[in-house]
């Protein structure tokens, strides 16, 4: 009889034990490389505008002084320069003779304009050197010491990745804008016992088959319905825990995404990292990171050609060269040349609804 | 073409479809058979094939246009995709361009076999061969005409950067400073000679407010509103169901109403509906927009009601081995008859404004895909997870679909100038595992030169696309 009962207990709550479980989901409404930019972290200055990159090519490709100062004079008075963007928009050199710089950005002379050396930038000791490490970074949020984050050393001197949470960088405001109402949402999915207490949760990171939905003045919608893409290119998960209203990982694997090759086609790190704050709006922001391949970085940013280098990115082969010199994961083993580099992205997500886009579509009724 | 007075028959019909609850109005379409009607015409047979004319053809960089490339002219083209011309002075039946006259213009000559089909007839000519003729007139090529697409001479490739055509020579110019190819201005045509159209199409009679426009995603030129969105015909029962229910299913299809003056026209005919008010009808079968459909060129009532199709003017060819299968997160693709997802290999150009990962972001480039050929640089490697969809060896060209030969002398299926392939990762219908995958040119070889088949502007690479119709 005791054990009918136990039984008939047992089986009247397997249902509220599933009932506790909590699942909540989000779409992730803004994301960029993180940056923390300020007055003290660029000791050789920011990179100089593109116009006088441009003249400093000209030199190293043999315009003569007289040359570089009537172009220079041209610009300033906003004249056309076009024997300059011819040279420029082919100023790589294979066998002597003019290409495409873009495409073949390690035939163009490398300038060596400097990387960001400042102390403060976000992210996670991804190493586990700690603050020995020389060109670490301290995070300012959580003061944690030894931040590996080299995309930000690479890119952070130039004008279009300076910013901050609050003043998004050039390129990111400029690529977000784009990508935002195009590129299939990127959803995060949080499931725990009790995702009001501490304790252990699964993080799902999914493609959407929708894009972000915004409202009217651009500002991402909570609450809005989204289908998850089956792809398995898409789907992610990861042991994590929460506490104290902070979800991180604890089991850092590799992360997979499709993305746009407005940016890199896709987004692939190892050792993932997150820390995401859950926040009383029921939104949530934070960071992630890990070791990415940087040669995708370049390839996204070189897609701009000679417009897009002149009125958002700046010196495209120059990037090239900064993110080889900083990459520092993944040595070829032939060459030695590191193919990834540790970065940290910053991500604001917004409550949503999600379901698996598996479910049938329903019959139109019939009479 | 009988039309009626409708205050007459109207009252007359009106009591004897009071069962049915609606009544046609036009003796037109009183003995049209529904089933009859769905039969509607293939655009090409077989040896006859179709090319957007203009920037469709791919070959402009611009940045804006890859996202927008409009396909303002569809020519009828011979096998090499050479658009094909009438001449006035032809009568019908006859083909009198010959001796001079035939050094500029080639007649189009049919295969062995070829068969005549709806518009489409054949002529017999004095060496015993046939030569193709539309709505009776002969067609033929112009010589001038130097790749797909050309018109009057004019080549496509004229109006974007330097590239090399089907036969290997550099054409075009562009706006990359140095490499700018000079603009040849063709001739003017000789006169009396036209282009074949295939869109934007003639002779149609249409009632006001409609229009045809061409559909992809139902591989047809349809019929669309004065908001140049889709419509749809309804099977007659259907059309009852519609009419007398008050679901929101129903309601999903909105009456495409006449005005009360307006009479049939052509295939056009018209339907009172129990409350008075009149529909079109065409071939019989009333019209419908659907409310699902947002904006021009979406068709998204073809997967919801088996029963009502759009409202086609004509079909593009499609090959037996191919079926357009409904995706959850690409619309409507071209796949296998198994259902497997069909793809195409690309140059990757950048998307200004973003749009890439969208529907249609990437329209197709004919040019880009001739210039990638049936190998579409997919080494061995490459083929181990892609394999070329293959055509039977007596396949033969139609309408957007070519043939080409590989390498190893097999026959590969071509959609709008790519070679078509398939990809292992797909297991079932609705799979597009292959779906956005590149293979990018970064390298640290200062010497190494990119080749990748395309002109780039800026990143160098190739991605695999779904094929879309």
């Amino acid at each position: 009889m005791k054990r009918i009962v136990l039984a008939s207990l047992t089986l009247a709550c397997l249902p509220l034990a599933n009932a506790a479980a909590e699942t909540r989901h989000f779409a992730i409404s803004w994301f960029s490389q993180a940056t923390y930019s300020n007055d003290h972290d660029c000791s050789q200055g920011v990179h100089p505008a593109v116009e006088e990159v441009y003249l400093r090519y000209a030199a190293k490709l043999g315009a003569t002084p007289q040359q570089v100062a009537e172009w220079r004079r041209k610009i300033m008075n906003g004249d056309e320069v076009r024997d300059l963007d011819q040279l420029i928009m082919n100023r790589g050199r294979i066998d002597g003779k003019p290409v495409n710089p873009y495409t073949h950005p390690a035939s163009v002379v490398d300038l060596s304009l400097p990387g960001l050396d400042g102390k403060e930038g976000f992210g996670f000791d991804l190493d586990g050197k700690g603050a020995d490490q020389p060109g670490s970074f301290q995070d300012p949020e959580t003061k944690e010491r030894g931040v590996d984050h080299n995309l930000y050393r690479a890119l952070g001197c130039t004008r279009a990745f300076r910013g901050s949470l609050a003043s998004r960088p050039t390129y990111w405001a400029w690529a977000w804008g784009q990508l935002k109402d195009s590129q299939p949402a990127w959803l995060i999915t949080l499931e725990g016992a009790d995702l009001k207490k501490d304790g252990p949760v699964t993080v799902g990171i999914d493609r959407a088959y929708e894009y972000l939905r915004s409202n009217s003045d651009g500002s991402p919608r909570f609450d809005m319905a989204y289908r998850v893409d089956p792809d398995p290119r898409s789907r992610n998960q990861f042991k994590g825990e929460l506490r104290d209203g902070v979800v991180t990982i604890t089991e850092h694997g590799k992360l997979r995404l499709l993305q746009n090759p407005l940016v890199s086609p896709e987004f692939n790190l190892k050792d993932v990292h997150l820390r995401l704050e859950l926040k009383a709006d029921r939104s949530a922001r934070g960071f992630m990171g890990g070791y990415t391949p940087w040669r995708p970085i370049y390839w996204g940013i070189a897609g701009v050609g000679f417009g897009g280098e002149q009125q958002v990115t700046g010196d495209v082969p120059g990037f090239y060269h900064l993110l080889k010199r900083y990459a520092d994961a993944d040595p070829d083993p032939v060459t030695g040349q590191n193919e990834s580099i540790s970065a940290t992205y910053y991500i604001e997500a917004v409550p949503a609804f999600v379901k698996d886009a598996g479910a049938p579509t329903p019959q139109v009724t019939r009479r | 073409m009988k039309t009626v007075t409708i205050a007459c028959i109207g009252a007359g019909i009106a009591i004897a479809g009071a069962a049915t609850g609606f009544s046609l109005l036009s003796k037109t379409s009183s003995g049209a058979d529904a089933s009859q009607a769905r039969a509607i015409s293939v655009l090409t047979p077989l040896g006859v094939t179709m090319q957007p004319l203009g920037k469709a053809q791919g070959y402009d960089l611009g940045k804006s246009t890859a996202s927008a490339i409009a396909r303002d002219q569809i020519a009828y083209t011979d096998t090499r995709g050479m658009t094909l011309y009438t001449w006035d002075k032809d009568p019908a039946g006859k083909a009198t361009c010959v001796d001079e006259c035939a050094k500029t213009f080639v007649a189009f000559k049919a295969a062995p076999g070829a068969a005549a089909s709806g518009e489409w007839s054949l002529i017999d000519l004095a060496d015993g061969q046939k030569q193709w003729a539309l709505k009776g007139k002969a067609l033929y090529t112009y010589i001038k005409d130097v790749d797909p697409g050309s018109l009057g001479g004019e080549s496509p490739a004229n109006l974007g950067a330097l590239r090399r055509n089907g036969a290997g020579v550099m054409v075009g110019g562009g706006y990359r400073g140095d490499l700018k190819g000079g603009k040849t201005q063709a001739d003017p045509m000789p006169e009396g000679w036209k282009p074949a159209l295939a869109y934007p199409i003639a002779d149609l009679k249409l009632p006001a407010g409609l229009a045809v426009k061409e559909l992809p995603d139902a591989a047809a030129f349809v019929l669309v509103d004065r908001r140049n969105h889709t419509v749809y015909a309804a099977d007659a029962s259907r059309a009852e169901q519609i009419e007398s229910c008050t679901t929101d299913a129903c309601r999903q299809w909105e009456v495409l109403t006449a005005s009360q003056l307006a009479e049939a026209l052509g295939d056009f005919t018209i339907v009172e509906r129990s409350d008075g008010t009149h529909q079109w009808a065409f071939h019989g079968r009333p019209l419908y927009t659907f409310t699902g459909d947002l904006a021009p060129g979406y068709a998204n009532g073809l997967s919801v009601d088996q029963q009502l199709e759009v409202a086609a003017v004509a079909r593009y060819y499609m090959p037996p081995a191919v079926s357009i299968q409904t995706t959850a997160g690409q619309g409507r693709v071209l796949a296998t008859a198994e259902g497997l997802t069909l793809y195409r290999r690309d140059g990757y150009i950048l998307q200004s404004g973003g749009g890439h990962s969208l529907r249609r972001g990437q329209p197709a480039r004919p040019a880009v895909g001739r210039d990638l050929g049936t190998n579409a640089r997919c080494d061995e490697e490459c083929q181990k997870n892609w394999q070329p969809f293959l055509a039977a060896d007596d396949a033969q060209p139609s309408g957007f679909w070519d043939v080409a030969t590989r390498a190893d002398g097999k026959k590969q299926w071509v959609y709008q100038g790519y070679a078509l392939w398939t990809y292992a990762g797909d297991l079932k219908p609705g799979d597009m595992n292959g779906h956005d995958s590149y293979d990018i040119v970064v390298s640290d070889d200062p010497n190494y030169v990119v080749n990748v088949g395309t002109p780039m502007d800026g990143g160098a690479g190739l991605w695999w696309s779904i094929a879309i119709p």
